[in-house]
């Protein structure tokens, strides 16, 4: 890994945690996009799409609704494809199958650090209401500490369950023992995922039964 | 124009609101604090906007929020209370953004960027972006426009262009496109253009379990009992 690779990686992991905890929004943090800019960055675009196709699944198949803390799938963008990247799982299908088993577990954890930082929201504006009762301009710095604190969660989690997924791949021993594509076993995944998010999708049954039979056919003799 | 050049500021900022989202009073912080930009730039009071609305509760889609601070804009500027639609209009506007912005528009542009991706990956990434954030933009931009021209009507304005279907729409929409790929899919995994019964009937089983394990498992517990599942299947072509 080159430097500038490296301090793209940097930043990529705060700001993939500050689009997707406290703002922005442009949807930078969404696992096919990350998984696309570290795929064009470590020249392993096509694998990395794939995987990060995978992991889009887990952020579709949730709606942030009120209190709800979505699970982390851009850390699983984010982890997955630089794993990729590093050349941990590039070529043996048992190191990424899994390698996506410990990522997808260590969506929990990672998880739970957003919770923390939704508490820490919470102990900074309690300290600040009861400190400033009469100063109305502390917003703008709870927000600046709130982006920050984001930042600084995807820097720091992001990379550091990465690297403990990566440690333990390594010690399982399973580096490129196969030099067989693994990109057969990602799309069986790929489809699994894919009947899941049909049932998620509103409408009719039938009717959605429909639509697929049409965009199959259509697809099939379009394409 | 001059409305929008003159909050644009407020709507840059609005994109960072959610930076103190917590279980106390949600986005309370961030609405405040744009709601005083706001005060501040139009030289306008919205009422008990002093400080300690901090610990107020707010809470709507993200995408929604300019929709709030074009109605609050408004109905200050006729010198009505603003602060009581504050809970409703939230709740509509989050019903609404979170149906459409994360319930079927994420699929909708997630198979659009995947259809691009079989042709170029590099501009799937692009286009995603791009797509995505036309309406993200849109939304900002005309939500502050016609929350301020209609007030409290603006849900007049959703009943008018059917915005409750939208959702329902791209949703059918998603599942052409799913369909679409299933059929790039079984071409790849007989790899040829000849219909592959063995292959139709590989992709059908892995789809329909993904249809019938979620209905009692979460996603990732799907996906990893699916890499188990593939890791066996494996295991077993390779004895």
């Amino acid at each position: 890994m080159s430097l500038a690779q490296g301090i793209l990686l940097f930043f990529l992991s705060g700001f993939a945690s500050l689009d997707r905890v406290a703002g922005i929004n442009i949807m930078l943090s969404r696992p096919i996009v990350i998984t696309s800019i570290i795929g064009i960055a470590f020249n392993q675009i096509l694998i990395c799409i794939l995987i990060g196709a995978i992991f889009e699944f887990i952020g579709m198949l949730e709606v942030p609704v009120g209190t709800v803390i979505l699970k982390d799938d851009t850390f699983a963008g984010y982890s997955s494809s630089v794993l990729i990247s590093l050349g941990a799982i590039s070529h043996n299908n048992l190191s990424i199958l899994l390698a996506i088993i410990l990522v997808t577990l260590m969506i929990y954890p990672v998880t739970l650090t957003d919770i923390y930082c939704r508490k820490l929201n919470k102990l900074m504006i309690t300290r600040a209401f009861n400190e400033t009762k009469s100063n109305t301009n502390s917003d703008g710095f709870l927000i600046r500490i709130g982006l920050l604190v984001s930042f600084i969660r995807g820097v720091v989690v992001y990379n550091l369950a990465t690297f403990l997924i990566f440690l333990t791949l390594h010690n399982i021993g399973y580096f490129a023992k196969q030099e067989v594509s693994p990109i057969y076993y990602l799309v069986l995944l790929f489809i699994l995922l894919m009947g899941c998010l049909f049932r998620f999708l509103n409408g009719e049954l039938f009717m959605k039964l429909i639509f697929l039979v049409i965009g199959f056919i259509a697809s099939w003799i379009i394409l | 124009m001059k409305l929008l050049l003159k909050a644009l500021p407020t709507l840059v900022k609005s994109i960072f609101y959610q930076a103190n989202w917590n279980i106390e009073n949600m986005q309370g912080t961030g609405f405040s604090w744009l709601l005083k930009d706001l005060s501040k730039r139009f030289k306008i009071s919205f009422g008990n906007v002093k400080g300690n609305e901090r610990a107020d509760y707010f809470n709507t889609n993200p995408y929604f929020v300019t929709f709030m601070l074009g109605i609050f804009l408004k109905e200050a500027e006729s010198g009505k209370p603003v602060d009581q639609y504050k809970s409703t209009y939230a709740s509509v506007f989050g019903a609404l953004g979170d149906t459409f912005f994360w319930h079927s528009l994420r699929p909708l542009t997630f198979f659009l960027s995947l259809f691009i991706a079989v042709y170029e990956p590099m501009f799937a990434m692009f286009f995603y972006l791009i797509f995505f954030n036309i309406f993200n933009i849109g939304f900002k931009f005309l939500g502050f426009y016609l929350g301020y021209n209609y007030g409290t009507n603006v849900i007049d304005v959703f009943r008018t262009v059917s915005f409750a279907n939208w959702s329902d729409i791209a949703d059918m929409a998603t599942i052409f496109l799913m369909g679409g790929t299933l059929a790039i899919v079984v071409k790849y995994v007989s790899n040829s253009d000849a219909i592959n019964s063995i292959a139709i009937f590989k992709t059908a089983i892995f789809f329909i379990a993904g249809f019938t394990t979620s209905r009692y498992v979460s996603a990732p517990f799907t996906l990893i009992i699916g890499a188990m599942i593939v890791t066996a299947i494996m295991l077993l072509q390779n004895i």
